[in-house]
């Protein structure tokens, strides 16, 4: 325990203590100044001053010994003193401290006023262990991670300091960014179950601006509410003015499954966090550990970003990765968020399940035939020119096994889907797998209401309504078109900018089913329009778990429409493809706490997995149960993860079977989130705008943590205390004076 | 006319007017102006003869025995013959020169002695003058002639002392000096060893003399006003004090009156009269007291 006079205002102290001197000045004046006066009853007067001599003396000193305390008590108020300490802690109630150390990537930025390098955690961190240092041993104290999760380190009072410094001293900045919201959910619960009497809260963290965004439902600000109105908050800012970062924000395919054999681009996002102009930025690229050629970005004005493209061609499909890292930029504050990494899954191809409803005879005899080759067409000299592996089965003999590996499944005039194939379908789609469901006469809307579309609850898009329009050679006035006017989807965009829409607006269609959207269902949206009375849809879309369906409203092949007879009918078909490829990508690339599932096939059920860290540490991990007889490596998630198992560091994860298992070795990437990157504090206006006004003390740095504890000390203690004592003092000189000359 | 003379009693008064035998007609005029009767006559001591009592004569002098024999009312008549002798004995120490106003200690006992010498020496009885500090340094034998008056009043303006007072020594040789008894009245602020005052004035008595004893204070002495640090220049050889007076004043005064009660005490234990004369109070007072001792004087001649 320490004791330690401090005061906020020394020179008043120096300047108290120099006034203190004025009694005994006055004092001695008074003894110099004084009147003469002849006096003939000495006798008396001696004899009266012999008596009193002694007692007038004693009298003299107490006034002048009062005088004097009053003089230096006001000082020493003005001064503000603090005593820490034994001293410090009497007559105070114990004291409950939540300590929320933000250990968020950002906070690893290197701290300008360090010579040795330090980061600003260090500062957070010394700040910290000098909080903890100072407390009372009547004081409890938590530990709250406002980056790790879970964030309650220490969630009830401890009282055991020394564990409490151990737990600060082991704390770095991880690669998490500040969950703030979270964060307070934690600090609320430890302060609504505190017993003690008194709760501080110290917030230390560098005080992004992302760090304090508020959700809709305005969590953040309800939430300090509810903290202020139990605890005083103290947000203690370690941010730096003028921060300096350049980050590699982005780094994606252009395509979500990347193929081998082919070129595939990918995009590189850079950003400058800082106020001024980065120069020569140079960003290093590697294939699988290997360096390749640099992509060079030249100057970045401050605050801007800048994307480049960058191809590359796998020439072997399987498991790749590719990272992408600044070279030295001077000034970079952060490095962690200057490199970004990405993991693929490089197919031969992209595999697409055509599921035949009519089969036919002789080329496009069947329903298949003109989508099969809208989908996977042959250059002149029979080349393939896309990566598409198509693969034709029966309505009858579709199976959940045919959708195993495959990321397209497109229908086209099945007549029903008994219900495991509609079950099986479902989890495809939801799973990440994409689909096109083409009608024709064959369908049966009933069945398709009932098992497909269910109310909305299904996989299907819109109901199934009567079949419209006629194939009637003499009736064209009963055909109808697509509304290429009103063509705003995404997926058509690149057709829409064509002339006439890619001769889309002069396709006929003779018939076709009358789809029926859900209403108010933000996951269904119209693709395209038919141009008749009702402009009722023609393409709907509808958004499945991680997957895509869209339902065309006529056929696959001639039948309904001459559109598969048209070139349109190939871009269409192309475009919607592309609009629908799967996102297999982020199984394999997560953000830093996110968590992912890597499905394993049934063979390797019994398997045991080993997930090596970035940080090499190596965890084992066994398939889990993920319904529907399926199993799956789940990582990252904190009830069914394994410890440890967790994406909290950001890098290459890698993944391999024990001995026994048949899968292969593979690599997962963890980026951080780059909202963190942006390093700009809050100042205390800010801050408290962003909190809804709820008052907390902001204070700047490790600095303006100490004045403002010490102030915090200053006004409810000794100051005051002195304030009083003086107060009775004069009370005192003016009664002592008063019964001492009452004799006049 | 009677108003204008009693102004003459105060002494600030007095203190501007020039020349101590015009001061002690004023204070006399002044004092009667307020009496009913005049105190200049028939009050001889010695007996002359009778005379037939008409309406409107003292009852205080019927002669009862008279009375008793005859049933007739006859006055006593008294001779006009000096037989009271009144010794002035003024105090003109250091200390007496103290006054914190224009009149000092001194001045006032003069006007009181110069008033009393006039006032007797108009009812023809005798007076004699004696200054003292350490011891009489100036003596007027008993004398009833008016012209004495302006010995007197000579003597008293020129007369002032650097010397400490010794009122034991000074009452002894006054004792042994006057051997026929008379009133003796002295004036004097007492500022001298108490034991030493009672013994002389004991030698007084012893020698039949009655006494008055009129001390003379200042009312500052009386009051102690004072709330300043005040550095107190002592009179009479006694050092300087520095003192806060506030602080003072209680035991001061305490001191003071408890001399003055001591003082009263002996005096009456040797049936002298004690008056205290404060400077700031009018000169009635000394005669007042003067004229009531005769009074008793010549009321009790055997005593």
């Amino acid at each position: 325990m320490t004791l330690a006079l401090t005061v906020l205002h020394p020179w008043l102290m120096a300047a108290g203590a120099a006034m203190a001197a004025i009694p005994i000045i006055i004092h001695l004046l008074n003894r110099l100044r004084f009147k003469r006066v002849v006096w003939a009853a000495m006798e008396f007067l001696l004899a009266a001053h012999r008596k009193n001599a002694r007692r007038v003396r004693i009298e003299q000193i107490l006034l002048l010994v009062i005088r004097t305390l009053i003089i230096l008590l006001l000082a020493a108020a003005l001064a503000r003193p603090v005593l820490t300490g034994v001293l410090g802690q009497f007559g105070r109630s114990a004291t409950h401290a939540i300590l929320v150390m933000d250990d968020s990537f950002s906070m690893s930025a290197q701290h300008r006023g360090n010579v040795e390098g330090g980061s600003i955690m260090l500062e957070a961190r010394q700040a910290a262990v000098r909080l903890v240092e100072g407390f009372d041993p009547r004081d409890g104290v938590s530990l709250v991670l406002a980056g790790s999760r879970p964030h309650g380190r220490i969630t009830t009072a401890s009282y055991d300091h020394p564990y409490v410094l151990e737990q600060l001293e082991g704390l770095t900045a991880g690669d998490s960014t500040t969950d703030m919201i979270g964060t307070l959910e934690v600090v609320k619960k430890i302060v609504d179950e505190s017993e003690l009497e008194r709760k501080v809260v110290y917030v230390l963290t560098d005080n992004t601006a992302v760090a304090w965004t508020d959700d809709a439902a305005g969590s953040l600000s309800s939430l300090m509410a509810a903290i202020a109105e139990k605890a005083a908050v103290t947000v203690v800012d370690f941010g730096q003015d003028e921060p300096s970062n350049v980050v590699v924000r982005d780094l994606r395919p252009d395509r979500s499954v990347v193929t081998s054999g082919i070129d595939t681009v990918f995009r590189v996002e850079i950003e400058n966090h800082s106020d001024r102009a980065a120069a020569d930025v140079v960003v290093n690229m590697a294939v699988d550990g290997q360096r390749v050629a640099p992509v060079v970005v030249g100057a970045l004005p401050p605050r801007k970003a800048e994307s480049r493209t960058w191809s590359w061609n796998f020439t072997e499909p399987g498991n790749h990765t590719i990272a992408a890292s600044l070279r030295d930029q001077p000034g970079d504050d952060v490095a962690v968020d200057s490199v970004r990494v990405i993991a693929l899954d490089v197919r031969p191809a992209v595999d697409v399940l055509l599921v035949d409803g009519e089969p036919g005879e002789g080329a496009f005899g069947g329903d298949v035939e003109y989508l099969r080759e809208a989908v996977d067409p042959r250059g002149r000299d029979g080349r393939r020119v896309t990566s598409y592996n198509v693969r034709t089965v029966r309505d009858t003999e579709f199976s959940a096994a045919d959708a195993d590996g495959v990321d397209f499944i497109l229908l086209a005039n099945v007549a029903s889907l008994n219900a495991a194939q509609a079950k099986a379908l479902e989890r495809f789609i939801e799973g990440g797998g994409s689909a096109i469901v083409f009608l024709g006469d064959q369908v049966r809307p009933r069945d398709y209401n009932e098992s497909l579309y269910m109310n909305g609850k299904g996989l299907l898009p819109a109901a199934l309504g009567p079949v419209l329009g006629t194939t009637d050679l003499d009736r064209p006035d009963q055909y109808t078109t697509f509304d290429v006017g009103a063509m705003d989807h995404a997926s058509l965009s690149r057709l829409k900018a064509q002339q006439g829409a890619a001769g889309l607006g002069g396709v006929q269609v003779y018939k076709y089913f009358q789809l029926a959207p859900p209403a108010g269902d933000d996951s269904v949206q119209t693709v395209l329009r038919f141009a008749n009375a009702e402009n009722s849809p023609a393409v709907v879309e509808r958004r499945l778990g991680r997957g895509r369906v869209l339902l065309v409203a006529t056929t696959a092949d001639a039948e309904w429409t001459d559109l598969p007879k048209l070139p349109a009918y190939l871009q269409l078909v192309q475009e919607m493809m592309k609009y629908l490829m799967p996102d297999v990508l982020w199984r394999l690339n997560r953000l830093v706490d996110a968590e992912t599932q890597l499905p394993v096939s049934a063979a390797d059920f019994g398997t045991t997995f080993l997930l090596e860290k970035p940080g090499r540490e190596t965890i084992a991990l066994a398939p889990t149960d993920i319904g529907g007889q399926r199993r799956a490596l789940v990582i990252g998630d904190r009830e069914r993860s394994p410890a440890g198992a967790m994406l909290d560091q950001s890098g290459l994860y890698a993944v391999r079977p024990s001995r026994g298992g048949t899968g292969k070795e593979f690599r997962l990437a963890v980026n951080v989130d780059t909202a963190e990157s942006d390093l700009t504090h809050l100042d205390q206006a800010s801050l408290s705008r962003r909190l809804g006004g709820t008052e907390v003390v902001y204070a700047r740095g490790a600095e303006g943590l100490r004045q403002s504890l010490l102030e915090q000390e200053a006004a409810g203690g000794w100051a005051r205390n002195l304030l009083w004592a003086m107060l009775g003092l004069l009370l005192l000189e003016t009664l002592l004076a008063w019964w001492f000359n009452r004799d006049a | 006319m009677a108003e204008e003379f009693r102004k003459y009693l105060d002494p600030r008064t007095l203190a501007k007017i020039s020349g101590l035998d015009v001061k002690a007609r004023l204070i006399v005029e002044g004092f009667m102006a307020g009496l009913h009767r005049s105190p200049y006559q028939g009050f001889s001591v010695e007996f002359a003869q009778h005379r037939e009592y008409v309406w409107g004569d003292d009852l205080r002098h019927l002669d009862w025995k008279v009375h008793g024999r005859t049933d007739k009312f006859y006055l006593k008549q008294y001779e006009e013959e000096t037989n009271l002798i009144l010794y002035l004995v003024i105090d003109t120490s250091e200390s007496m020169t103290y006054g914190h106003g224009p009149v000092t200690k001194l001045d006032y006992a003069c006007y009181i002695a110069a008033s009393l010498a006039y006032l007797t020496l108009h009812q023809r009885d005798a007076v004699s003058l004696s200054l003292f500090d350490r011891e009489p340094y100036q003596v007027l034998k008993p004398n009833t002639n008016p012209a004495h008056l302006r010995s007197i009043c000579q003597l008293l303006e020129t007369a002032r002392s650097k010397e400490k007072t010794q009122m034991g020594t000074t009452l002894h040789e006054v004792a042994d000096r006057f051997p026929r008894r008379g009133i003796v009245l002295l004036v004097s602020d007492c500022f001298d060893r108490l034991d030493e005052i009672l013994s002389g004035l004991k030698h007084l008595r012893y020698k039949r003399h009655e006494i008055i004893l009129m001390n003379v204070l200042d009312p500052w002495e009386l009051e102690f006003p004072f709330k300043d640090a005040t550095l107190f220049e002592g009179l009479e050889e006694y050092p300087e004090l520095l003192a806060e007076p506030r602080s003072l004043r209680h035991r001061y005064l305490e001191e003071v009156a408890a001399f003055q009660d001591r003082l009263k005490k002996g005096c009456r234990g040797l049936n002298a009269d004690y008056v205290l004369m404060n400077t700031g109070q009018p000169l009635d007072v000394a005669l007042s007291a003067y004229l009531a001792t005769r009074a008793v004087r010549t009321a009790m001649p055997g005593r």
